[in-house]
């Protein structure tokens, strides 16, 4: 499948940038420059990135925010000099790091067409020959000779995209421009995108979203702190930085702590323990017997509502109750502090990591305040899927 | 030469460049390309004013020519200069957006700013040169070619100017701060109001080193005198060359890292 020669090939490609903030660092800057010396006093945006890109094996990139995903893409684009490595392009290249990039406000949609669509290299005979197809695919009827200053953002994002489709380029970089626009321009563009790699075409996508990496591309390479943590297929790649965003969440919260409610006087969970054990959480087996307990602080000293959820790692509701659905009074320990102990015999969530919420009502159970997690891990062995086991039977 | 290949291949996207440059200067504008030739005329006025009338200057070797004259032949080449460099000084500053996310030869905003403020004040000089010589002035029109040659030269000048004043913006602000006491100082060092003759012997020699000089003299001795061949002019075209060539490795050298500094 894959040719001999790559059409992108990076080997050890770093990118630093230059922290001159200083009148005379910029001054000195530009001496460093003009002598053709390496800058000093960088931030480190990549470091010893080594990928090649063959035709028709699309890759995704994935990565959290400031990870150097969009700066990677800049350099393969062209508009970033890497301060590292090399990079070798056999093909062309059109990038789409923003669309509507290179618009001007106070043009009208079909100049600015001229001028994006001149900008990734066509000339005026060649936009002319595909202007009828652009304007159809921005679908933007007659406001397109009405400056689109004047525009939605989403009518740009339409118009910006549109442009790019006149372009049959070799690589197609894209960052992100996906998330933007509405639902069935994002269709839209998608089934733009399989055409494009149907006819040969090689895409190279940053998404947060794994659906379309997943859809579209073969590849994946996941960046991290500016280098590369994974490469391989998409949906491994996926499947494991997914995972690791779990792990993450489930660390970023350490559990029932007093919070900032409690001292401005208002309605708050003072504890929160699951099966005795507090801040930390616990572990309990597949199928035993869970107990959440926990004090909240009403100021009105009226009993307060209790709201409990089960949620994944990564924050996807499960299942949530609130003490007053099933009629439930908490009962006072002191004028102002209320107990609640709510048991799940046979717990029935699959083996994973799992976070455990509480909210704090006011008595009514209007006005939510509170929120405090507590981690909860299942342990057991099971191959089924998803988060919780139904009832189920089989029959004959 | 790559450039000139480069120039050829995208010239529509510099084309594209340049009428989006004239158009946005007046869009909204009530007169607008009026105003292009407004600013200079009101200057040529007050200079006609104050040194006709209040000073009372003769200047020699006019001839049948005007004072208003003698300033129009160099007012308008130093306009196209003085505006086109202070102009595309910003060109990759304010164009930021666009060089942050396409790769193009960033060149081509500086010489697409350059380009539309010469087209801009040539158009005003003609102008200039058919109303007078309408009003009775005896312009030598014979001298046509130097003239030309001697705007591009100007031309060349600003496009050298712009590309380094542009490329250090950038990274430097004080590059664009830095424009209007140095203008004001070249202006006054530049014989536009007065004839190089009028200068004494001794700060002459100094006063040479300005190329602008070799521009606006001769272009005068031919509007004024007829005098001057076009060959005359060719080592300051042929200096002005190798300083666009200079000053575009300059700005190559740095455009690699405007992205970190955008």
């Amino acid at each position: 499948m894959s040719s001999a020669i790559p059409l992108i090939r990076l080997r050890g490609v770093g990118k630093a940038y230059p922290l001159a903030d200083s009148p005379l660092g910029r001054l000195r800057t530009i001496v460093t420059l003009l002598l053709g010396r390496p800058l000093p006093a960088v931030f480190q945006a990549l470091s010893g990135i080594n990928l090649e890109v063959h035709r028709g094996e699309s890759l995704g990139l994935i990565g959290v925010n400031g990870a150097g995903k969009s700066t990677l893409l800049k350099t393969i684009a062209g508009v970033v000099r890497p301060s590292a490595g090399e990079i070798e392009i056999n093909g062309r290249v059109s990038a789409l790091l923003e669309l509507g990039a290179g618009f001007h406000p106070e043009y009208t949609g079909r100049q600015n067409v001229f001028l994006a669509a001149s900008l990734m290299g066509l000339s005026d005979a060649e936009i002319r020959a595909r202007l009828d197809d652009i304007l159809a695919f921005a679908d933007i009827g007659e406001h397109i000779d009405q400056p689109i200053k004047h525009y939605s953002s989403g009518m740009v994002v339409r118009l910006g995209f549109a442009v790019a489709t006149c372009v049959r380029p070799d690589i197609l970089i894209t960052d992100e421009v996906l998330a933007v626009g509405d639902e069935s321009f994002q269709r839209k563009c998608v089934s733009w995108m399989e055409a494009y790699l149907r006819g040969g075409g090689t895409l190279l996508l940053c998404s947060h979203s794994m659906f379309h990496i997943e859809k579209l591309c073969r590849k994946a390479v996941w960046i991290h702190d500016g280098q590369i943590e994974a490469y391989g297929d998409a949906s491994v790649v996926t499947r494991d930085y997914l995972a690791w965003h779990e792990r993450r969440l489930a660390a970023a919260r350490p559990g029932a702590q007093p919070s900032n409610a409690q001292a401005a006087g208002q309605h708050a969970v003072r504890k929160l323990s699951l099966n005795g054990c507090g801040a930390e959480g616990t572990e309990i087996g597949m199928g035993e017997t869970l107990t959440i307990s926990g004090v909240v602080f009403a100021p009105d000293g009226r009993p307060p509502v209790v709201a409990l959820g089960f949620l994944k790692a990564d924050g996807t509701p499960i299942y949530g109750l609130a003490s007053d659905m099933d009629g439930h009074v908490l009962s006072a320990i002191s004028t102002h502090e209320f107990v609640f102990n709510l048991s799940l015999p046979g717990l029935l969530l699959l083996p994973g990591h799992y976070i455990v919420r509480a909210h704090a009502l006011d008595a009514e159970g209007y006005r939510l305040f509170d929120e405090v997690v507590c981690p909860l891990v299942v342990k057991g062995d099971s191959r089924e899927m998803g988060v919780c086991r139904l009832p189920h039977q089989w029959h004959a | 030469m790559t450039f000139l290949s480069v120039l050829w291949a995208r010239r529509s996207l510099l084309f594209g460049f340049i009428k989006r440059d004239i158009k946005m200067r007046y869009t909204g504008t009530l007169v607008g390309g009026l105003w292009a030739i407004g600013q200079p005329v009101m200057l040529l006025a007050i200079y006609a004013f104050v040194f006709r009338r209040v000073f009372r200057v003769e200047l020699p070797d006019l001839g049948a020519n005007s004072f208003v004259a003698f300033v129009a032949c160099a007012l308008w080449p130093w306009m196209a200069l003085q505006e086109s460099v202070q102009r595309a000084t910003q060109a990759i500053a304010s164009n930021a957006d666009l060089v942050r996310k396409i790769r193009f030869p960033y060149e081509f905003l500086v010489l697409a700013g350059v380009s539309s403020s010469f087209a801009i004040h040539f158009t005003g000089f003609c102008g200039v040169l058919m109303a007078l010589s309408a009003w009775g002035e005896p312009f030598h029109f014979v001298a046509l070619p130097t003239v030309l040659l001697a705007w591009l030269s100007m031309f060349m000048l600003a496009l050298a100017l712009a590309l380094v004043t542009s490329s250090l913006q950038v990274i430097l602000k004080d590059v664009d701060h830095l424009m209007g006491p140095a203008f004001m100082l070249l202006f006054y060092a530049t014989p536009i109001l007065y004839p190089l003759a009028l200068v004494p012997e001794v700060v002459r020699p100094w006063m040479e080193i300005n190329p602008l000089l070799h521009v606006i003299e001769p272009l005068r001795a031919a509007l004024l005198r007829g005098e001057g061949a076009v060959v005359s002019l060719l080592p300051l075209l042929g200096l002005s060359v190798l300083l666009v060539l200079a000053a575009r490795a300059l700005f190559v050298r740095l455009s690699a890292y405007f992205e970190d500094f955008l």
